[in-house]
Order: C-alpha cells, then sequence, then structure tokens
C-alpha cells in the first residue's frame, strides 16, 4: 500500500515538474540565495560563522515575505491540476478523496525537498568560508546587542533549527492554500491571487504599523525575534507560533476535504 | 487616423468605472501608507510633499512594497488586456483593420497613453489629498538629507519624476507582455516580473554600479543619491531599451501571432 502510494505521488511530483522548468526554477534560487550571500559577506568585517548566514537569510523579512512567497508560487503553479494527467489519476484511484490526500502528500514531500533544498545550497555556498562551531559569533553579539550568557541560554543550531520549522510550516501552508484554492475556485489565477492577498495584508500590517492586526500576519509566526525569544522562551514564543500553523494547515485541509466532495472537477480550465 | 479610433477603442476598454475606483483606492491608500509611517509637514510647499511620497523606497529592499503599490495595478490591468487583445479579440479587430502593424501599434501606443494618464491621475490625486489632509507633524529629518530636492527647482524635480515614473513602468510593460507570450501564461510571468523586480531592488543595496541598467530602479529618484546618474542619460537609456523591446515584441508577436490564432480556433 506504502509502495504504490510512494509511486504515485512520485509520479504526481514528476509530471508537474519539467525538466526545462527545474532548471530554470533551481538556477533562479541560486541567484537569488547567492546575492544575499553576497550581502552577508560584505555586510560587516567581523567574525562570522554558518548559523548567522541561515539566520541572516531564512531569519529576513525581505527575503521570507516577497521573495519566498513569489517562489514558491511559482513553484506550485505547476501544480495545480489543470495538467489533463490528472485526469487519468482520478480515473485510477477508487475515488476522489484518496486523489485529494495523495495530492496533499505529494505537497509535502515536495515542499520537505525545497525547504532541505535551501538549506544544503546555503551550506554548499557556505563550507569554504564560514565557521561550522556551534558558538555564538561576534556578528551575532554585535547584532542583536544581548550579553554572551543571555544568548548562551540557547544555542546557534537551535534556534537555527526552530526558524527552519517555522519557515517550512510557512512554505507548506501556502502551498496548501494554493492547492486547496484551486479546488474552490477552479481558475489558476484566483488560486495564486490568495497567498498574494495575505502577503500584502501582512505587509500592510508590518509597513503601515498596525500592531493590534500583526500577531494574525503570517510573518510574525514564521521571523523569530532574539531579543523576544530569550524574554519569552521556547513555550511562550515558539508554542504558539507552532499551534497557529497547525490549526491553518488542519483548516486548509478541512476545507479541500468539504469542497473536493461536491464540486466536479473541470479539466477544460485553464 | 484608424489608429488613432483603435487607441480609443483601447482606452475605452482599460479605464472602465470599476478600474477609476481601483486607481482611487490605490492612490489614496499610498497616500494613507506613507502619512501614518512618515506624516507629511506642512513646511513642505505642495510639490515638494508630493516629490517625497513618490521619491523611493527609503529602507530599499524592505520597502519596496510601498513602491509596487502603485506600480502592480497598472502592470496588471494592461498585462491582462494585452493578453486578452492577443487571445481573443485579434480575430476580430485583426480582421476590421486588416494590417498587423497598425494592431499592434495601437496596443503599443495605447499602453503607454494608459500609463502617462494613471500617473497623471495618480499624482493630481495625490496633490489633492496632501492639500487637504496634510499634518502637523515636525518634518523628518531623513528628507532634509535628500540633495535632489534641494538642488534642482521642484516644479522640474516633479517634471522628471513624471517622465521617468512612466518611462520605467511602460518599460516594465513591455518585459511583462514579452515574458508571457513566451511562457504562454500571464500569471506566472506577472509572478517572475515581480521576483526580477525585487531581485534587482536587492541588487541596488549590494551593487550600486548596476543601478542605472535597471529599468526598474531608474525610477526611483532616491537611487540618485546613492550613484550620480544623469536624468538626460537615463532618459536616453529608457527610450531605447523602450524602443529596442517593442521592437522586440512586434518580432516575437508576428512569429507567435499564427500560432496563438490556431490554438484559439477549436
Amino acid at each position: 500500500m506504502w509502495n504504490r502510494n510512494y509511486k504515485i505521488v512520485k509520479t504526481i511530483t514528476s509530471v508537474s515538474f519539467t525538466k526545462k522548468f527545474i532548471n530554470i526554477f533551481i538556477s533562479l534560487n541560486i541567484v537569488i540565495i547567492f546575492l544575499k550571500f553576497w550581502e552577508f559577506i560584505t555586510i560587516s568585517p567581523l567574525q562570522k560563522n554558518v548559523y548567522d548566514l541561515f539566520m541572516y537569510i531564512l531569519n529576513d523579512y525581505f527575503f521570507v515575505v516577497y521573495l519566498l512567497t513569489f517562489l514558491v508560487i511559482i513553484l506550485f503553479y505547476r501544480f495545480c491540476p489543470n495538467n489533463k494527467v490528472h485526469e487519468y489519476f482520478i480515473l485510477k484511484y477508487r475515488n476522489k478523496i484518496e486523489w485529494y490526500f495523495l495530492n496533499i502528500f505529494s505537497i509535502f514531500f515536495i515542499t520537505i525537498i525545497y525547504a532541505f533544498g535551501i538549506v544544503l545550497l546555503l551550506i554548499l555556498i557556505s563550507v569554504i568560508n564560514l565557521d561550522f562551531q556551534n558558538i555564538w559569533s561576534e556578528f551575532a553579539i554585535e547584532k542583536y546587542s544581548l550579553s554572551i550568557s543571555t544568548l548562551e541560554y540557547f544555542s546557534p543550531l537551535s534556534i537555527v533549527i526552530y526558524n527552519f520549522i517555522l519557515v517550512y510550516l510557512y512554505i507548506l501552508t501556502l502551498s496548501l492554500m494554493i492547492f486547496c484554492s484551486y479546488i474552490i475556485f477552479q481558475s489558476t489565477t484566483m488560486s495564486l491571487l490568495l497567498p498574494i492577498l495575505f502577503t500584502i495584508f501582512g505587509v500592510l500590517t508590518f509597513l503601515g504599523k498596525i500592531s493590534w492586526l500583526y500577531p494574525f500576519s503570517f510573518t510574525s509566526h514564521t521571523l523569530i525575534d532574539i531579543v523576544d525569544f530569550h524574554e519569552k522562551g521556547v513555550i511562550g514564543s515558539f508554542v504558539p507560533s507552532i499551534l497557529y500553523w497547525i490549526i491553518l494547515i488542519s483548516t486548509l485541509i478541512i476545507i479541500g476535504f468539504i469542497n473536493i466532495k461536491k464540486i466536479d472537477l473541470n479539466w477544460s480550465v485553464k | 487616423m484608424k489608429s488613432i479610433q483603435l487607441i480609443k477603442s483601447n482606452l475605452m476598454t482599460i479605464i472602465t468605472k470599476s478600474n477609476l475606483i481601483i486607481f482611487l483606492s490605490v492612490f489614496s491608500l499610498q497616500f494613507y501608507l506613507f502619512s501614518t509611517v512618515y506624516g507629511i509637514s506642512q513646511s513642505y510647499s505642495l510639490q515638494k510633499a508630493l516629490i517625497i511620497i513618490y521619491y523611493g523606497p527609503f529602507n530599499q529592499p524592505l520597502e519596496i512594497f510601498r513602491w509596487l503599490f502603485h506600480q502592480v495595478p497598472i502592470l496588471v490591468l494592461i498585462g491582462y488586456f494585452i493578453d486578452k487583445e492577443i487571445k481573443s479579440r485579434s480575430i476580430y479587430i485583426l480582421h476590421r483593420i486588416g494590417n498587423i502593424n497598425t494592431w499592434l501599434n495601437g496596443i503599443t501606443l495605447s499602453s503607454l497613453v494608459c500609463t502617462i494618464l494613471y500617473y497623471f491621475f495618480g499624482l493630481s490625486l495625490s496633490l489633492l489629498l496632501i492639500t487637504f489632509f496634510r499634518s502637523y507633524y515636525e518634518s523628518n529629518t531623513l528628507f532634509q538629507n535628500f540633495q535632489l530636492l534641494n538642488q534642482y527647482n521642484p516644479v522640474i524635480l516633479l517634471l522628471h519624476l513624471f517622465f521617468l515614473l512612466v518611462l520605467s513602468t511602460y518599460s516594465m510593460i513591455l518585459i511583462y507582455t514579452i515574458l508571457s507570450i513566451l511562457l504562454k501564461s500571464v500569471t506566472i510571468s506577472f509572478t517572475i516580473l515581480i521576483i526580477l523586480i525585487l531581485i534587482s531592488s536587492m541588487v541596488t543595496n549590494i551593487f550600486p554600479v548596476v543601478i542605472q541598467w535597471l529599468p526598474s530602479a531608474q525610477g526611483m529618484l532616491i537611487n540618485r543619491e546613492y550613484s550620480k546618474i544623469e536624468f538626460s542619460l537615463s532618459y536616453i537609456y529608457l527610450i531605447t531599451l523602450n524602443l529596442f523591446l517593442s521592437v522586440f515584441l512586434y518580432q516575437i508577436l508576428k512569429k507567435q501571432l499564427s500560432e496563438i490564432l490556431s490554438e484559439n480556433d477549436y
């Protein structure tokens, strides 16, 4: 059973992405990450390590909100089941619900590959000239302006892992949002518009300094504020964010599940 | 005569009542966003206050959204209009006109005219909003460091701002159209265009030398603070780029027109 499902997930993934698309997408990611890396290297002459690079890129408002959102949209535009092959897939399964859940698993699969791909790229870039020791660097101490004793309460690796989990959940939520809204609206434009609208909402609350709305936006639960993290600890700041994402993801899956039963998928829609 | 009629009809399809409401809300929100964050002091003249609002994103990569906020609606509108024009209306209109060149001229010229009208409308609306809702904030120290504001006559600087905005947005529209024809999808080419704009705003921070070669960065006056670019040079660059892009668009469209037309022929 598992073997069959794994094979189908693999087929769905390979059907959705052509080789040309993957090449273009990977090169776009490499260009963006290389530019960010260049910015990181030239920003200050202080000693830095690989965890600073991770924090600099994955905990950066510009990278996560602007670039990552649009990159995920480009990635999952190909995944939207307007491909005629899905018609064949749906005939192969027992019912639409099984097809729906296999698509959700494929989304999990693709997002994990993408998130770990970014991590691999960052490690590959930093192998040559950055230190891998798990200590707070001079750069971090100056950037967060905290004493070493307070900073050492958490190791840099643990902060990077917390941040990575949140960024992964952000990518997963965006991709599920695209897929579920495709099922509801049956139009690629509408499904891509929804995550953009949510991003605009988040940016408006951030730039307009609307502080009472900001906790509801995606970014407040993706980016880690180190000072805040030290004050509240893991239970005070990390757990609520995880709960926020879990609630969002489960509501999206439930909404898709309710709608897939009602709707006839129209394959001619482009 | 035919092309003027064509431009007129194209403009009628783009500028509808609902679109006008969208423009109105976009520019009012733009004004609201700016005035809540920075505040517009009464000590500035009207022209100076208007220039400051459209000076560019002060905190380059992070605030790019404030810049995209007024650029994206016109990009989306004209992008979708051109896509519709090519994919569904071309059969009818080409038959009526009987000449591909006139039709293509009509599309490119009407999108230029529309961009000019959009920014003229937007800037005059912002001017109106400034006159009525100027707050009593202290003047922000950030604005006093702007060299261009002290160097140029505000009216001339405003004219520069307007023309640069129009030309850089128009070049973006052309790139968008070319992308959408090559990739055969408006939505995905729009996303790629936004990523290109974001990358170019990131690059301006890292390599300031490149600024003068990026069409999206040319429209922002703030970039002229970091690297000294002459206005005349950027006009020459933008106009040649636009001409080159429109010639390229003509070539692609002529090549792919038969393909596009046959695709719709179910």
